[in-house]
C-alpha cells in the first residue's frame, strides 16, 4: 500500500504546487524547476499529463485515459494486428503456437468503444500501393517481425531492466515487439524503421519504474482511484502505444526524420540553414572547409533524439525528453515542434564543439561528431543538458527572424566559446596565436564571401599553424 | 614530411541487419567483441593504421545501418570508397541472397570508374554458432552466388567469427591490400581532401561559395 500511499500524495502536492494549473506545471518542467531533486518529481505523471491527458484536473483524468486504452484495445482486438509469433522459428525464444486458439490478453474491466477519437492511428490514412512498396520494400509479416525483435534483442545492453534474463524481462521485450509490430501495421507508409525501438525502448523503461499493480485495491478509495488509474500496471502497453504514437508521429518526428528520405534530408538541409545563421565559421569550416557533408553524422541525432548522443546515462536523455514533451504542448495547433526543437540543439551542440572542431581534419571531425564528448561537457558545465535545451528553446523562437538568430549565435559564442577570438571579415594585421604551449586561446579569422584570396589564405594558415601546435603538444604530451 | 604521407583508403561495409558488421569492426579496429552492440542508427566511423608492404595506410572504416539502402543519401557515404565489404551471416540464408543487391546498390550510389573490376569482398560472419544453425549446404549456394556468370559476385571470401576472433585481421589485411592498390589505380588525388597538411595552397576557396548557398 505503501508506494500507492506515495504516488497518491506526490501527484496531490504536485497539483497543490502548481495549483492546478496544467500550464504552470508545463512551465515548471520547461524551466527545470519541476526536476529529480524536487521529492515529488514523477516521470510518469509529466508524460502522460502532457500527452495523454491535458490537464492536472484529476475528475477528468478518467475520461481521457479511457478513451486513449480504448483505441489500443480496439487494435489488439483486430485480427490483422496478430503478432505471427507462431511464424517465428520454432527455436525462437518468442515462438508461440497459433494465437487464433488462444484467448487474446483479456482486461478484467472490458473497455467501452469509444467514438470520436482524435489520434485514432488507424484513421491514418493509407497510402498507395506503389508508395507504400518503394519507402518499405522489406516486409512481409514475418519480415517484419523479425527486424523488430533483433533490435528489441539489442535494445540498451547496458539496462539490466531488459538483459538480466528473468520472466520479467522476456514479457517487456514481448510487449515492445508487441507495440512496434502494431504501430507499424498502424503506419504502413513508415513501416518499421531502426531507431524507434529506441525512441519506445526509453519510454517504456520510464513508465514502468512508476507503474503499479491495482489488482489488489480493496483499501482505496474512488478518488484514490481516479489518481492510480494514471499509474496502472495493467494499462501499460496501452498507454505506452499512446504516449509513444504522441512521441513520434503528433510530434513530426516520424515525418521529419524516418518517412521518407526527400524529407530527412529536408530536414537536413533546414538543419545546415540555421547552422549558418547562427554559427558561420561552424559552417564554413564542417561544409566548405572539411567538405563534411551533414547526412554522415546526423541522421542518428536525429533519429534517436539526442538519446546516443547525451552520455550513457538515460537518466540524463530522460530529463531532456521531459522537457521535449513539456514543449510540444506549447505549438500552435497543426504545426510540429519537437522535430524542429532537435535540430535547434544539435546547432547549440555544434557552437560548442567549435574549438575542437576548428582543430580537426576531416577524420578527425567525423569521429568527434559520431562520438559527441558529452562526458567533457558535462565535467565543465554540469548543468549541460539545461543550457542546451534552453539556448535551442529561445533558438527556436527565432527562427524564422535571420538577424535575430545571428546575434543570438553570437550570444552563444560569448558563453561557451569566449576563448576563440573571431574576426568576421578582417583582412589585415591578425595576430598569430601566441607560440609555445596550445592554449585555445587562438584567433581565427572568418574569411567572409567578398573577402580575397589573400584573407582566405590567411584563415587556412592559422588553422594549420593552431592544428600543428595541437599535433606538436600531443606530441610532446606523450 | 610529405615523403611519408599515409595513404588514407576508405573502407564501407554493408550487409543485412544483424549479420555482425559493427562486431566486425569493433573486433578488428579495438580487438574486442561484446554482445552489446545496439543497432547501427546512420552509420559509424572508425580508423586504423596498418603497414601493408612497409607502406603506412590509415584505413577509415565506414559502418553502415543494415536497415537502410540509404538510396539518395548513399551517395555521401560511399563516394570516394577504395574497396566495399560484403557482409553475410552464415546462418542467416536471406543476407546471403542479398549479397548482390547491396553490391549493385553500392555500384549505383558510389559511381566508381571501374566498376567491372572494383575491389569487393565477401565476409561470412558468425562461423562460431553450432553447425544445425548454418545455411543448409552453404557452400553450393555460395558457389551458385560466386561463379554464376550473369553478374556473380566472384570476389575474395572470408569465413570468420567477429566473436572468437577468428580470420578477422586476415580479412581486413586483405581489404587494406586491395583498398590500397585501387587507390594507387585511381591516383591518390581524392584523398587529399582528408589530410590538410599537405594542401595548404591547394584548396578549393574558389569554390567556397558554393557549400553556403542552402
Amino acid at each position: 500500500m505503501s508506494l500507492k500511499n506515495e504516488i497518491i500524495s506526490k501527484v496531490l502536492l504536485t497539483t497543490e504546487q502548481y495549483k492546478g494549473s496544467f500550464a504552470a506545471f508545463r512551465t515548471a518542467v520547461l524551466q527545470n524547476e519541476y526536476t529529480s531533486t524536487n521529492p515529488n518529481f514523477s516521470r510518469l505523471l509529466i508524460w502522460k499529463l502532457c500527452f495523454l491527458t491535458e490537464t492536472l484536473n484529476i475528475p477528468s483524468w478518467e475520461l481521457k485515459l479511457l478513451a486513449s486504452r480504448a483505441v489500443y484495445q480496439l487494435l489488439r482486438s483486430n485480427p490483422e494486428m496478430n503478432v505471427p509469433w507462431h511464424k517465428l522459428d520454432k527455436d525462437n525464444e518468442f515462438y508461440q503456437p497459433n494465437a487464433s486458439k488462444l484467448i487474446p490478453n483479456t482486461v478484467a474491466h472490458p473497455l467501452t468503444r469509444i467514438h470520436d477519437v482524435q489520434d485514432d492511428p488507424l484513421s491514418a490514412k493509407t497510402a498507395p500501393d506503389d508508395l507504400q512498396k518503394k519507402n518499405n520494400p522489406v516486409q512481409t509479416d514475418s519480415e517484419l517481425l523479425d527486424a523488430i525483435i533483433l533490435d528489441v534483442q539489442r535494445l540498451f545492453p547496458g539496462e539490466d531492466y531488459f538483459h538480466n534474463g528473468l520472466d520479467a524481462a522476456f514479457a517487456a521485450k514481448r510487449q515492445l515487439i508487441t507495440i512496434l509490430y502494431i504501430w507499424c501495421k498502424c503506419n504502413p507508409t513508415v513501416g518499421y524503421k531502426q531507431g524507434i525501438h529506441e525512441i519506445l525502448g526509453l519510454i517504456y523503461l520510464n513508465m514502468i519504474k512508476e507503474s503499479v499493480s491495482l489488482t489488489n485495491t480493496t483499501d482505496c478509495t474512488a478518488d484514490d482511484m481516479m489518481i492510480l488509474s494514471l499509474y496502472n500496471l495493467q494499462y501499460l502497453e496501452h498507454d505506452l502505444f499512446a504516449l509513444f504514437n504522441r512521441f513520434v508521429v503528433s510530434s513530426g518526428i516520424v515525418a521529419a526524420f524516418y518517412e521518407t528520405e526527400q524529407l530527412l534530408m529536408r530536414s537536413i538541409e533546414s538543419f545546415n540553414g540555421l547552422l549558418m545563421k547562427v554559427d558561420q565559421l561552424v559552417h564554413y569550416n564542417l561544409i566548405t572547409k572539411l567538405r563534411l557533408d551533414t547526412p554522415l553524422w546526423i541522421i542518428r541525432f536525429l533519429r534517436l533524439l539526442l538519446l546516443r548522443e547525451l552520455s550513457n546515462d538515460l537518466e540524463v536523455a530522460s530529463l531532456l525528453w521531459d522537457k521535449l514533451v513539456a514543449a510540444e504542448l506549447e505549438k500552435p495547433i497543426g504545426q510540429t515542434c519537437l522535430s524542429d526543437m532537435i535540430i535547434c540543439m544539435i546547432v547549440v551542440m555544434l557552437v560548442h564543439l567549435k574549438t575542437e572542431l576548428m582543430l580537426c581534419d576531416f577524420s578527425e571531425a567525423l569521429s568527434l561528431l559520431l562520438h559527441y564528448p558529452i562526458t567533457t561537457k558535462m565535467t565543465v558545465y554540469p548543468d549541460f543538458m539545461n543550457l542546451l535545451f534552453r539556448d535551442a528553446h529561445n533558438l527556436h523562437a527565432l527562427r524564422d527572424k535571420d538577424l535575430k538568430l545571428y546575434e543570438y549565435g553570437i550570444k552563444l559564442n560569448k558563453m561557451y566559446n569566449s576563448k576563440i577570438k573571431v574576426n568576421f571579415g578582417a583582412s589585415n594585421g591578425s595576430t598569430p596565436s601566441s607560440p609555445g604551449v596550445l592554449s585555445p586561446k587562438a584567433s581565427l579569422e572568418m574569411p567572409s564571401k567578398a573577402d580575397t584570396r589573400a584573407a582566405k589564405l590567411k584563415f587556412e594558415k592559422n588553422r594549420l599553424e593552431m592544428r600543428l601546435k595541437k599535433r606538436a603538444q600531443e606530441m610532446i604530451n606523450q | 614530411m610529405s615523403a611519408r604521407k599515409k595513404t588514407l583508403l576508405k573502407v564501407i561495409v554493408l550487409g543485412d541487419l544483424g549479420v555482425g558488421k559493427t562486431s566486425l569492426m569493433q573486433q578488428f579496429v579495438n580487438k574486442k567483441f561484446s554482445h552489446q552492440y545496439k543497432a547501427t542508427i546512420g552509420a559509424d566511423f572508425l580508423t586504423k593504421d596498418l603497414t601493408i608492404d612497409n607502406k603506412t595506410v590509415s584505413l577509415q572504416i565506414w559502418d553502415t545501418a543494415g536497415q537502410e539502402r540509404f538510396q539518395s543519401l548513399g551517395v555521401a557515404f560511399y563516394r570516394g570508397a577504395d574497396c566495399c565489404v560484403l557482409c553475410y551471416d552464415v546462418t542467416n540464408e536471406k543476407s546471403l541472397n542479398n549479397l548482390s543487391s547491396w553490391k549493385d546498390e553500392f555500384l549505383v550510389q558510389s559511381n566508381v570508374s571501374n566498376p567491372q573490376d572494383f575491389p569487393f569482398i565477401i565476409i561470412g560472419n558468425k562461423i562460431d554458432v553450432d553447425e544445425s544453425k548454418k545455411i543448409p549446404s552453404l557452400q553450393k549456394k555460395l558457389l551458385n552466388i560466386t561463379n554464376n556468370q550473369l553478374g556473380g559476385l566472384n570476389y575474395p571470401l572470408f569465413e570468420t567469427s567477429a566473436k572468437d576472433s577468428i580470420n578477422v585481421e586476415t580479412a581486413f589485411e586483405n581489404v587494406a591490400r586491395m583498398a590500397l592498390q585501387q587507390e594507387e589505380l585511381n591516383g591518390a588525388s581524392r584523398n587529399d581532401m582528408n589530410d590538410d597538411y599537405h594542401d595548404a595552397i591547394n584548396i578549393h576557396l574558389e569554390n567556397d561559395n558554393s557549400g553556403c548557398a542552402c
